[in-house]
């Protein structure tokens, strides 16, 4: 009885992909995808230069008595203060990376947008770069005002001004050009990265040292202050997120239809940019420029499940905390126990991928 | 009932409309006629609140410009001349956005099923699973045109009569089609509900429309009963060229038919060459 109910319930759940609805689909993504999450979170724990065994500290609730006490201190101290703050924080990154990502492809109504290509991680990296060379001096009140949140509010700031001005100079009367998007995007991230340069050139010795740790993008630097810091921001950014998807939806057939569908398209549309400016910010804060999550995982998950953004948002969040923890793995053993910046490892994976989209798509955007 | 009262839009310092008023019952199809450049989009704009304007617009008695955009979803839907998606959305999903405002009218329940029922509406039934992208731009407008009817599916809800507004819904149709899109309006219609379209073809408007707003260079020059509007004064004034107005046999519709002025009366702006 029980498996024809399962059997119908199957077939009730391809007719519905045959009729074009394919929620089902995106049910079950988000569910193989938040199991993928949990193995890689796993694999994050018990993966790194130290021998540390998370495994032993798992042994340890359940009452198992370590072999060697002094040992299981120093693997507890590995586990608890570097991996598990390093491995919350590459999920919630990677996470906001790909759904700020997505957020961008909605608003521009183009899969081609993302904060890394259009100069929005640029913004916020001056505004992060500001703060380490300036926030001694110059910007020492902000940096009184704000405390550990300074370097996370400043490249809000910045990937908040990048993402009004690009908006204001790509989209006219709700169309975005690609190729404006992607010009005007070049010449942000140049002004941007020339703002930058007078300031690293102005650096002091030990503020480069912090500016080069910062810019390779790398999640090594992780620890709880900064969990603390950049953690609310982007997981207030992804909740905020959340409620965009039937907006997203309908500001595909362009923002005169979304307004007539009940949309209130400008309050939905500065919405979104706030929440890719916080999401951007606060993952560039503390782990520098980390390129090309926001445009592979969006993209490799809507040839899988489709567009529609009530699926493709939960499910980006899952596949970009996955990528991220993924190529943090990889970053972490390739060398060991030295380490890649995982920013080489993640470009390397999405430079040929967004070589490869634009194959694929070159007739249709036909310029 | 969706009243316009002088309705004026200008558009950089350049006026497009002046002072244009009518009506549109509810229960009745009241279509837009006129010449290209004669302001019938900028109508439809106005009336959707894409545009700025000044006079005033009223749907069921309350100012336009006082709804939210969700309340006036709950109240209009409305059809533009094309629509394009970047991203790969299936048929299905197109015409289940017009679920957004979630007032279809029907149970909850039932709203999973809505988006084929419109789809079986335009004849396109079994077509739900194809890539919008995909099929033809005649087939594209119908898709279209099953999403707004998602988004007011029961003509009248809590009381309140709703409204279709259609930019030109059959420009890109085949007769068959044009007959039977029209037809879905007018059952709209039959059922309690108001339609606005702004209608090329004037015999199908002659056939289908209740009332006729005539637009010539954004000022209404005939308003009426196609019997009242449909005219050879006011035809050829409004269109500019020689058209000729007929009666079909009873029931005496009118009918249209252009006049060619003949292969050789036109100035020669080609040049033959040997």
């Amino acid at each position: 009885m029980a498996s024809v109910v399962t059997m119908l319930e199957h077939k009730s759940a391809s007719a519905d992909l045959a009729a074009g609805d394919r929620s089902n689909l995106g049910r079950l993504a988000i569910v193989v995808l938040s199991v993928l999450l949990l193995i890689m979170m796993a694999v994050s724990m018990t993966t790194g230069a130290s021998g540390a065994s998370a495994w032993t500290i798992v042994a340890g609730w359940f009452g198992a008595v370590p072999d060697h006490a002094e040992q299981a201190l120093r693997d507890h101290a590995v586990i608890y203060n570097i991996r598990l703050p390093r491995m919350l924080l590459g999920v919630l990154v990677g996470a906001a990376l790909a759904v700020s990502g997505l957020l961008m492809q909605g608003l521009f109504r183009n899969p081609l947008a993302d904060p890394g290509l259009v100069g929005v991680s640029a913004g916020a990296g001056l505004g992060a770069v500001s703060i380490i060379v300036l926030g001694t001096t110059m910007l020492a009140p902000v940096t009184a005002l704000l405390g550990i949140y300074t370097l996370q509010i400043a490249s809000f700031a910045g990937g908040l001004i990048t993402t009004f001005l690009l908006y204001r100079v790509a989209t006219r009367s709700g169309q975005t050009a690609i190729a404006t998007m992607l010009l005007a995007g070049i010449a942000i991230a140049a002004l941007a990265g020339a703002v930058t340069g007078v300031l690293v050139y102005v650096a002091t010795d030990s503020q480069l040292r912090d500016l080069t740790f910062w810019s390779l993008g790398s999640l090594s630097g992780a620890n709880w202050t900064k969990m603390a810091a950049s953690g609310p921001i982007i997981i207030a950014s992804l909740i905020a997120a959340g409620f965009l998807a039937n907006g997203l939806n309908a500001l595909t057939l362009g923002e005169a239809t979304a307004a007539h569908l009940g949309v209130p398209v400008q309050r939905f549309k500065l919405l979104t940019i706030v929440a890719v400016a916080g999401a951007t910010g606060a993952s560039v804060a503390v782990s520098g420029g980390i390129g090309f999550v926001g445009i592979v995982v969006p993209h490799l998950l809507r040839l899988i499940i489709g567009p529609n953004h009530r699926y493709l948002l939960p499910a980006t969040a899952l596949l970009g905390a996955s990528f991220l923890l993924m190529a943090d793995a990889i970053s972490r053993l390739i060398v060991a126990p030295a380490e890649l910046p995982i920013g080489i490892i993640t470009a390397a994976f999405g430079g040929p991928f967004f070589l490869w989209i634009l194959l694929r798509k070159r007739a249709a955007f036909a310029w | 009932m969706i009243e316009v009262s002088e309705l004026s839009v200008s558009l950089s310092n350049r006026r497009i409309l002046h002072d244009v008023s009518f009506s549109a019952a509810a229960g009745a199809i009241t279509a837009v006629i006129g010449p290209n450049g004669s302001g019938k989009s900028t109508l439809m704009k106005a009336i959707c609140r894409d545009n700025a304007y000044t006079g005033s617009v009223s749907i069921n008695g309350r100012d336009l410009t006082t709804m939210t955009p969700i309340e006036a979803a709950a109240l209009r839907a409305v059809l533009p001349q094309s629509s394009s998606l970047p991203f790969p959305f299936t048929v299905y999903e197109v015409v289940a956005m017009g679920l957004t405002a979630g007032r279809s009218g029907v149970p909850l329940s039932m709203n999973k099923r809505l988006p084929e029922m419109a789809l079986a509406a335009v004849d396109l039934a079994g077509f739900g699973g194809r890539y919008y992208g995909e099929i033809s731009g005649g087939e594209q407008q119908r898709v279209q045109l099953a999403r707004v009817l998602c988004q007011v599916w029961t003509p009248v809800l809590d009381g309140a009569p709703r409204y279709l507004f259609l930019d030109e819904p059959v420009s890109s149709l085949d007769v068959k089609h044009q007959l039977m899109i029209m037809d879905v309006a007018h059952r709209f219609a039959d059922a309690g509900g108001g339609v606005i379209a702004i209608l090329h073809d004037l015999n199908l408007a002659a056939m289908y429309a209740d009332s006729i707003v005539a637009l010539r260079e954004g000022e209404v020059a005939g308003y009426g009963t196609p019997a009242q509007v449909l005219t050879d004064d006011i035809i050829a004034e409004v269109f500019d060229c020689r058209l000729s107005v007929g009666a079909t046999p009873p029931p005496g519709m009118p009918f249209v038919l252009p006049q060619s002025a003949g292969r050789h009366s036109a100035p020669a702006h080609f040049t033959k060459v040997a």
